[in-house]
């Protein structure tokens, strides 16, 4: 398309973003009242030019508010235009969030403006100092609660389940001043790489009625799938419809939707950010990430949510996270204003994940060699080093995490909750005895994956076979741990590709092969078996072999235990260096 | 927690199930007892139970048996519809084939008794145990679909089983 009729859509495009904003919003920036019309669009991807699209979008959202008068009123209108405006293709969220059914958009308004009216009644300081994050629109994967937001899991076993209580990372974002503007889908319980294994919309067994099933799409192609099971936080953060967004990551299910959707999943040390008010799935596995378009808006995401959680008893006392103002950010961004700001650091590359036995995809490996030439121009000493124990981290992983699912799911019996068969009054009783009943409730409540898992680790756990897998299973992930941390001492970070191949198709039927699935999970599950920090970086655009668009590719930092800091500038400079414009097509369409 | 602990801790959850119902067609709770093997023993003796139980044949080369879907469905209680047990066992038992990989791995048997699966050191101290009143003890239990007085309601069930 020519740059006059793009410039003819732009104008029409901001120009309807900007009448429906004066429309329901009070009019009252300092800055746009003068006409300019360009309020909707700085909110969500910033100016014109690409660098600008991949520059902070915390910090160019708390700019406008803490700055340029922007009321965070305004700012969350912007993004629910945005979310009302894509949802019907994209499907990022959850249809009814709220109990009672009650209208999103008129409560993320209101907290808008209660937050507002807080911000107005203080000094230009402590707005800075308590509510850094004023403005953030934030999204978060329905797997983790958000009091008096429900909290499915993507199961019909939570379905009507509304949590008394904030997680502890909502509870830290919210107190900085982040709105929550909506729960974004996830595969049920966390449990697939896809995203389509969510039971919203009530019936999860909408597609075995012939029904197309509810499940997100990915804005770079809607005929693909956005990864899992974050697929919902990733292409909400990649769309522009919020700001960042929270996932969970059990086996990669913050960075592999990061890399699918082309933004940036950070996956932080296990027992660095408190899990409480997560909605369990393997217990020693499970990590709360951060999902935001560049690595500054996981960096200063991270900054908030680090810490020592009393409520959590597996979060780490020590070592404590870098203190603000010098944390997690100010130590990814800071200084690095010469040609070589990674001079000396030292990448390994895992030879394992570069074999060309066709699992990777060629252009998956393109992607990486640009990378690698990358990071030489910045400086970095980039070496191939062994993990001899790579590829056993994979059943190991399955065998792990399909065990502690099994344990961890057992609570969903269906009697005490959601127990809609009982009614006290009439005394209805059922015709059952107590093992049926909970079995019939637990076949029909959870989906088949969830079922599939619990079965294989209800074996993998039974007698005589506990220590032939999960024993084993145990021992291999120590070793797989020791592997990568013996390379982790002789390297800064160790660089993997993020995913085998591009964003799937949603059609794929080899995917309905659950095996086929978890093959594609080969590079992320075992940083969550050995506990370390990753994160995922787009790094390139490919080309998308069906339709004439591009898709993204990420690649995978991955550091030793608490080594955030030191992968996140490495991300950083990375990222900066590679200049990759992350707007996917589908955000600037009128 | 060692696995020895998680797998004896789910084996006494299991056991009773096995062995009081009577459900599996040829153990009885007193076979089930006797033929029970050491969880700390890796190797041959578990396999070679299960073979003279005589219910299952390994599945194509691994030493695994193939997993029995309606006795797991049992031990895990949950119930499975007929196209669910059709649908689900070609693919956990591919899963599982795939599993056995692990088998090939040559361990020590002391690398299997201690191994210590996430890194306590630095965690939490455990806190006072103290009882203590929550604020919010009202929203804790608006959840709750039915309450009498301080209990919660439940369908009523058969006394059978």
């Amino acid at each position: 398309m020519d740059s006059v009729s793009l410039g003819l859509r732009r104008t029409r495009w901001r120009a309807r973003l900007w009448s429906t904003t004066t429309r329901k919003v009070r009019y009252g920036s300092r800055a746009y009242a003068a006409g300019r019309t360009d309020l909707g669009r700085e909110i969500l991807v910033g100016g014109e030019t690409s660098s600008s699209a991949t520059s902070s979008s915390i910090g160019r959202v708390t700019r406008l508010v803490a700055e340029e008068g922007v009321t965070c009123e305004e700012v969350a209108n912007a993004q629910l235009q945005q979310i009302h405006k894509l949802e019907p293709r994209l499907r990022s969220f959850m249809p009814n969030p709220l109990a009672g059914g009650a209208s999103v958009s008129e409560r993320v308004l209101e907290e808008a403006r209660g937050l507002d009216r807080r911000l107005k009644s203080l000094t230009a300081a402590e707005r800075r100092t308590r509510f850094p994050l004023a403005g953030v629109c934030l999204a978060v994967k329905d797997n983790i609660c958000v009091k008096g937001w429900k909290a499915t899991a993507g199961s019909m076993s939570l379905s009507d389940y509304v949590p008394p209580q904030d997680a502890t990372v909502v509870e830290a974002l919210k107190r900085k001043g982040c709105l929550v503007v909506g729960k974004t889908l996830c595969d049920e319980f966390g449990m697939g790489s896809t995203t389509e294994s969510s039971a919203s919309q009530g019936d999860g067994r909408a597609h075995a009625q012939g029904q197309e099933p509810w499940s997100t799409r990915n804005p770079w192609d809607v005929l693909r799938v956005p990864g899992g099971s974050s697929g919902g936080s990733a292409a909400a953060v990649s769309a522009r419809q919020c700001t960042v967004a929270l996932g969970t990551d059990t086996g990669g299910s913050v960075r592999q939707p990061a890399s699918f959707c082309g933004v940036v999943g950070l996956k932080p040390t296990y027992g660095r950010v408190s899990r409480f008010g997560i909605i369990a799935y393997a217990s020693s596995l499970d990590v709360p990430g951060c999902m935001g378009p560049t690595v500054s808006d996981c960096a200063a995401m991270l900054d908030h949510i680090a810490g020592q959680d009393p409520l959590d008893a597996s979060s780490a006392a020590t070592p404590l996270p870098p203190s603000l103002p010098a944390g997690y950010l100010h130590q990814a961004t800071e200084g690095g204003e010469g040609a070589r700001p990674l001079e000396g650091l030292r990448v390994g590359v895992v030879a394992q994940t570069m074999q060309e036995d066709g699992r990777l995809d060629d252009r998956v490996l393109g992607v990486m060699n640009d990378s690698l030439d990358k990071l030489r121009e910045l400086g970095c000493v980039v070496e191939m080093v062994d993990v001899p124990t790579f590829d056993l981290g994979l059943p190991a992983y399955y065998i792990t995490a399909a065990s502690e699912a099994s344990s961890n799911l057992s609570r969903y019996d269906g009697l005490r909750y959601p127990n809609k068969g009982g009614d006290s009054s009439q005394s209805k009783a059922l015709d059952a005895s107590l093992m049926e009943a909970i079995s019939g409730n637990r076949g029909h409540l959870l989906g088949d994956e969830p079922l599939r898992r619990i079965l294989m680790g209800t074996y993998t756990l039974s007698e005589g076979y506990g220590d032939a897998l999960y024993k084993k299973a145990q021992v291999v992930r120590k070793k797989v741990q020791g592997d990568m941390l013996a390379q982790l001492g002789k390297h800064d970070v160790l660089l993997t590709p993020t995913a085998p191949t591009p964003a799937y198709r949603a059609d794929d039927k080899s995917l309905l092969d659950p095996l086929q699935m978890y093959l594609g999970d080969v590079m992320t599950v075992n940083v969550n078996l050995a506990g370390f920090p990753a994160i995922s970086v787009p790094a390139g655009l490919v080309d998308d072999q069906d339709g004439g668009g591009k898709l993204p590719v990420g690649v995978q930092f991955i550091g030793g235990p608490f080594e955030e800091a030191k992968i996140l500038r490495v991300a950083h400079f990375f990222e900066r260096s590679a200049k990759i414009d992350t707007v996917p097509p589908m955000c600037l369409e009128s | 927690m060692s696995a020895a602990r998680v797998l004896r801790s789910y084996l006494h959850k299991c056991g009773p199930v096995m062995g009081l119902k009577g459900r599996l067609p040829s153990s009885s709770s007193q076979d089930w007892q006797k033929s029970r093997p050491n969880v700390r023993v890796v190797g041959k003796e578990a396999f070679s139970t299960q073979a003279a139980a005589g219910k299952r044949e390994p599945a194509g080369g691994s030493s695994l048996a193939k997993p029995d879907l309606r006795k797991l469905a049992q031990l895990a209680k949950v119930s499975l519809t007929e196209e669910q047990i059709e649908d689900f066992q070609p693919k956990v038992d591919r899963v599982v084939d795939w599993f056995a990989q692990l088998q090939e791995v040559d361990l020590e048997e002391s690398e299997i008794q201690d191994f210590e699966v996430v890194d306590t050191a630095g965690r939490s101290e455990l806190r006072e145990d103290v009882p203590r009143e929550y604020e919010n003890r009202e929203e804790l239990l608006s959840q709750i679909p039915l309450m009498e007085g301080e209990y919660i309601k439940l369908p009523k069930t058969t006394t059978e089983g």
